[in-house]
């Protein structure tokens, strides 16, 4: 078998294949680096070093940006960052987001996608619908929510008084606007994961699931042993990429509270609002820079840890 | 293997030539007025987003080219940015790679900036040229406290253009059928609204901006807001700065004075007669007309924001600012800053300066235009207001004092203030915020 | 056995029926859910400005004003501005899916010195927010002269993990037998990647390509950035002009963002048979 392999490949690079711990085979060859070369090259000069550029300034006590020239190196600007209250607020909030809003949002359009996918009819036409906020301009977005939570005229206030319930100020009370974001994040984020979620489920081979009615298993009993299993991969995929989109929750505060705070006092603070903060407004560059490195410590401890969960988790066929 | 390095080592040594080469065609040279024999294009880079407004502008532009452009072989090519935060960092980033444009739009938060960078040049030398000098008499004095507060020296780094200022919009018709008078006081302000909000049900009086309204108030109280280069003022005696500021603060949670709530802006709900009036930027003027149900018409009108009884008389306003960017020390450089200036020089010309003002909501920075009758003929209800108070007016400083930027301080301000009116946050407790922040 | 089947079937319609009811009713709920922006954005698209902003809000305008419409297209050249954005996006959804192909078969089909380390900074590199990265992207594209190009446009969308991250985890759950089987056959991976990886993945390619499409037509921050003039300028540059710093033409804003929304519900229904296509009729494989 192997002069075979050898006679028919004169001009490919020498290849040795390994296999994996969960049987995958995988070449160990220099045609690897060729794949990324692009994918790298595009990631170094726009992302990489940008990055390296805008982190340097983290170390320094006082930045002048439009001269790119620091003074007082050191660790002053994390010092700062990390006393600063609002960091703390916009951590918490952060975090209120991903592990609250997040999860209901996972949950929620795995559902959708999983109703979508298991009707017959119209099925073209709700994915179509279940896709609509995705195209929707922000601004649209964020004035329809606006009038939604107004709590004297909006409809949500409409809705809970017709159940007796007294409405609150959603959009301006302290202690609330955070929910209020909350509720928002999860209402935007669903269109994204259900076409993600789709595109998960369409690829499970109909074979299987032709198999288990012939079993004679009750759609119920499919779902659970069947199609959530096989869906494992997407589902730790979608909470990876949702974890990092949630974590970077901005354009959802800026929408719906307009520019200039994250709602009143800037109680609805979320971590990449507070950089930007930071950066735009306050002009504190090395400040915003101090909290983008936290920030993606936190993170990538995060995303290291659900890899290392999903690992455990995961069915590959 | 040989024949690459050879190649390699050609290549470098070809390019040092170059870079050698450049730096040696340069002269320096001081002379700021050289002839213009030849053609030169300038480049402004501005926000300008409004339809009307920009309409106005780009007849300016070929007014010029056509005509005092066309005389002095001067060109003006426009790029136009969608929002001036946009423009600021594009040429945030010009500057930082050498494409800066030659005329840039901006306001006195960025113009620090582009100090900073030794960006800007010194307009001093022109505007006070013999041949290409401009009146500087004919300015109203606020208008250029933004154009040369950057430095001790007073040096002018930049010239004004649209400029703006607060005002205070109120329904006439409910004044006329409530018999009440539009107050010029504060005192006076809170017994037309005890009435007024005794009728409504809520408060008769807001402010859109919650940051100017903190700092027109300890203006208006005499202690005053900054310094030009960035020194904390309202901390030198707050008691007397605060006084207005927290009998403002009472009036909000007494239900006589209101916030915009959920509402955001009280141009909507000015429009819908939800309050009568409301103090906020002169610029929207344009919009209430649209804004207000043809089936629910009202009169409107303009009056200058309420002042303290005994203290100093404070209207907040801003402009935005126009500057010759920094090409070098060569001859060439000198021909463009010299044309820039030609076109600048146009721009703030009475023909000019009547042009953008009209239309709009912007005012008139000149005397000569502000009294002209039939600028005034045509004049929107703010702008007639602003006019007669412009001796009053008040800008924010642009400054980088060493520890923060204005920016920084005022964004602070309205976070707090907006806080403290939302009854989330105690006074006392905002102030020592900033003053901890900000306070030296 | 036949018999035992009937009957099942007979008493199973019922529940189904009941069951296939509720499924549509709480589609139809979450539809309205998911669509009522939407429905704000079309319907004030034809209000005046007083009943886009009235208090309390009013949902249907009193006649419908195709004149905002004429407005907003009269007020910047949009004919222009689309075609630039399109040809945009068709530039960045081929290199965006190209490279997600590369990438994710680089990630996955290959071992290499640093692959780990590699992989660990792509998706590091997803967590830094762009903001902070915009100006010095906007220096080098200064510095390579490519300000108001089209590549300016989308060279630094490239530089992206999130599609290859994805493609990758769907790329690993290919069977492995399937690859083995390939390569008993002799195919180079080359082939392999082409002839079998794409075509069994093409739903999740089409997502890529939709969703990577709808980000880039919506995308105005770095856009506004780096172009100058109608050679390149994009539709979301134009719609800005409807917000000034005071206040905004709402109802001109929303004409022009259904204006934009266009040729995406086009793009998005040419390739929605793509998506729902998936795998069906089997891989080859039994078992």
């Amino acid at each position: 078998m192997m002069s075979k392999f050898r006679s028919r490949k004169e001009r490919q690079p020498k290849s040795r294949l390994v296999t994996t711990a969960d049987g995958r085979l995988l070449n160990r060859s220099a045609a690897g680096y060729l794949y990324l070369l692009l994918p790298v090259a595009f990631l170094a000069v726009f992302l990489l070093y940008p990055t390296i550029m805008a982190f340097r300034m983290a170390f320094y006590e006082k930045y002048v940006f439009i001269r790119q020239l620091g003074s007082g190196f050191g660790l002053s600007a994390f010092k700062y960052v990390l006393h600063d209250k609002t960091f703390w607020l916009a951590a918490k909030n952060t975090a209120i987001l991903i592990l609250v809003a997040l999860p209901i949002t996972v949950i929620l359009s795995l559902g959708c996608a999983l109703l979508i996918n298991s009707i017959k009819k119209l099925r073209g036409l709700f994915q179509s619908v279940y896709f609509l906020p995705y195209v929707t301009s922000t601004i649209a977005i964020g004035t329809a929510f606006k009038w939604l939570f107004h709590s004297e005229y909006g409809y949500l206030t409409w809705f809970l008084n017709l159940l007796g319930i007294e409405s609150k100020a959603w959009l301006t009370d302290s202690n609330l606007v955070i929910w209020t974001l909350a509720v928002f994040c999860i209402w935007n984020g669903l269109a994204y994961k259900i076409i993600l979620f789709l595109a998960g489920l369409q690829k499970i081979d109909t074979e299987v699931y032709k198999a288990a009615k012939m079993d004679g298993a009750s759609s119920f009993r499919t779902l659970r042993k069947i199609t959530l299993p096989l869906l494992t991969p997407t589902t730790w995929m979608v909470s990876i990429m949702s974890l990092i989109y949630t974590a970077k929750t901005y354009g959802e505060v800026y929408s719906l509270f307009g520019g200039g705070s994250a709602g009143v006092g800037n109680n609805a603070i979320t971590m990449v609002y507070y950089i930007y903060y930071q950066f735009k407004e306050r002009k504190m560059v090395n400040y915003a820079a101090a909290a983008a490195i936290l920030f993606l410590a936190v993170i990538l401890l995060l995303t290291a840890i659900q890899r290392i969960v999903s690992k455990k988790f995961t069915h590959y066929v | 293997m040989k024949r690459l390095l050879c190649m390699m080592l050609a290549l470098v040594m070809v390019f040092a030539l170059a870079a050698c080469g450049k730096s040696g065609t340069t002269e320096e040279t001081s002379d700021l007025f050289p002839t213009l024999d030849e053609p030169i294009t300038i480049t402004f880079w501005h926000s300008v987003a409004n339809e009307d407004v920009l309409n106005n502008f780009l007849e300016v532009i070929d007014t010029f080219n056509n005509t005092v452009g066309k005389e002095s072989n001067v060109k003006v090519d426009l790029v136009q940015y969608p929002s001036a935060a946009d423009l600021h960092t594009a040429v945030t980033g010009a500057i930082m790679s050498n494409t800066a444009p030659n005329i840039v739009m901006g306001n006195s938060i960025y113009t620090v900036d582009y100090v900073s960078a030794d960006a800007l040049i010194d307009l001093g030398p022109y505007m006070n040229h013999e041949k290409y000098g401009i009146n500087m008499d004919d300015y109203y004095p606020s208008w250029l406290t933004n154009c040369n507060s950057y430095d001790e020296k007073g040096t002018y780094f930049a010239l004004p253009c649209l400029c703006y200022s607060e005002t205070m919009y109120y329904n006439v018709d409910f004044f006329k059928e409530h018999n009440l008078t539009v107050p010029t006081t504060w005192k006076e302000a809170e017994e037309v609204c005890r009435k007024a909000s005794a009728i409504l049900g809520k408060g008769a009086l807001g402010w859109d901006n919650a940051a100017k309204m903190f700092c027109t108030l300890v203006t208006q109280s005499g202690v005053g807001y900054t310094t030009p280069r960035g020194e904390l003022l309202f901390n030198k005696d707050l008691d007397t700065a605060l006084a207005p500021v927290k009998k403002y603060i009472s009036l909000v949670q007494e239900g006589v004075f209101r916030t915009p709530g959920d509402s955001f802006y009280f141009s909507g709900p000015f429009a819908n007669q939800e309050i009568p009036m409301y103090i906020g930027s002169g610029v929207e003027g344009v919009y209430i007309d649209m804004k207000i149900d043809p089936n629910n018409k009202f009169q409107w009108d303009c009056a200058p924001v309420p002042q303290l009884e005994g203290g100093q008389k404070t209207t907040f306003c801003e402009s935005n600012l126009l500057s010759i960017v920094n090409k070098g020390n060569d001859e060439a450089a000198a021909k463009q800053h010299l044309a820039s200036w030609i076109f600048l020089k146009y721009f703030e010309s009475e023909e000019a300066v009547k042009k953008m003002a009209t239309v709009g909501a912007y005012l008139p920075i000149l005397k000569s235009v502000a009294s002209d009758p039939e600028w005034l003929a045509q004049a929107s209800p703010s702008q007639k207001c602003s006019v007669t108070q412009m001796d009053s007016f008040t800008p924010f400083y642009g400054f980088d004092n060493g520890k923060f930027m204005s920016s920084a301080l005022y964004s602070d301000v309205k976070i707090n203030m907006e806080s403290v009116l939302a009854g989330s946050m105690q006074l006392q407790e905002a102030i020592d915020s900033l003053l901890n922040l900000y306070g030296n | 056995m036949a018999k035992a089947n009937s009957h099942e079937i007979r008493v199973k319609d019922g529940r189904l029926v009941a069951l296939n009811v509720l499924k549509y009713a709480i589609l139809t709920l979450g539809a309205f859910i998911m669509m009522f922006p939407f429905l704000w954005m079309v319907l004030t698209s034809f209000k005046s400005l007083d009943e886009a902003i009235a208090i309390p809000p009013k949902w249907f305008p009193s006649l419908l004003r195709w004149e905002n419409y004429q407005h907003v297209w009269t007020l910047a050249p949009f004919s222009r501005y689309i075609i630039n954005t399109v040809i945009c996006c068709v530039l960045h959804v081929a290199g965006t899916v190209l490279l997600s192909i590369f990438g994710a078969y680089g990630f996955s089909m290959y071992e290499f010195r640093g692959k780990k380390i590699l992989f660990a900074i792509f998706l590091a590199t997803m967590m830094v927010p762009g903001e902070l990265l915009i100006i010095q992207n906007y220096i080098t594209i200064s510095k390579l002269h490519l300000i108001d190009t089209f590549a300016a446009v989308v060279l630094p969308t490239f530089a992206s993990g999130f599609y290859i991250y994805m493609l990758r985890e769907h790329f690993m759950q290919m069977p492995p037998a399937l690859y083995k089987s390939a390569k008993m056959d002799g195919t180079s991976n080359r082939r392999f990647l082409w002839k079998i990886m794409v075509p069994m993945n093409k739903n999740v390619i089409a997502t890529i390509a939709i969703l990577s499409f709808v980000s880039q037509w919506n995308a105005f921050l770095w856009p506004n950035l780096v172009t100058q003039t109608s050679k390149t300028q994009q539709i979301s540059t134009g719609l800005i002009a409807f917000q000034s710093a005071a206040s905004s033409n709402v109802q001109y804003l929303m004409a022009g963002s259904c204006i934009m929304l266009v040729p995406m519900v086009l793009f998005y229904i040419i390739f929605r048979k793509q998506i729902l296509e998936g795998v069906a009729g089997g891989t080859g494989i039994k078992g």
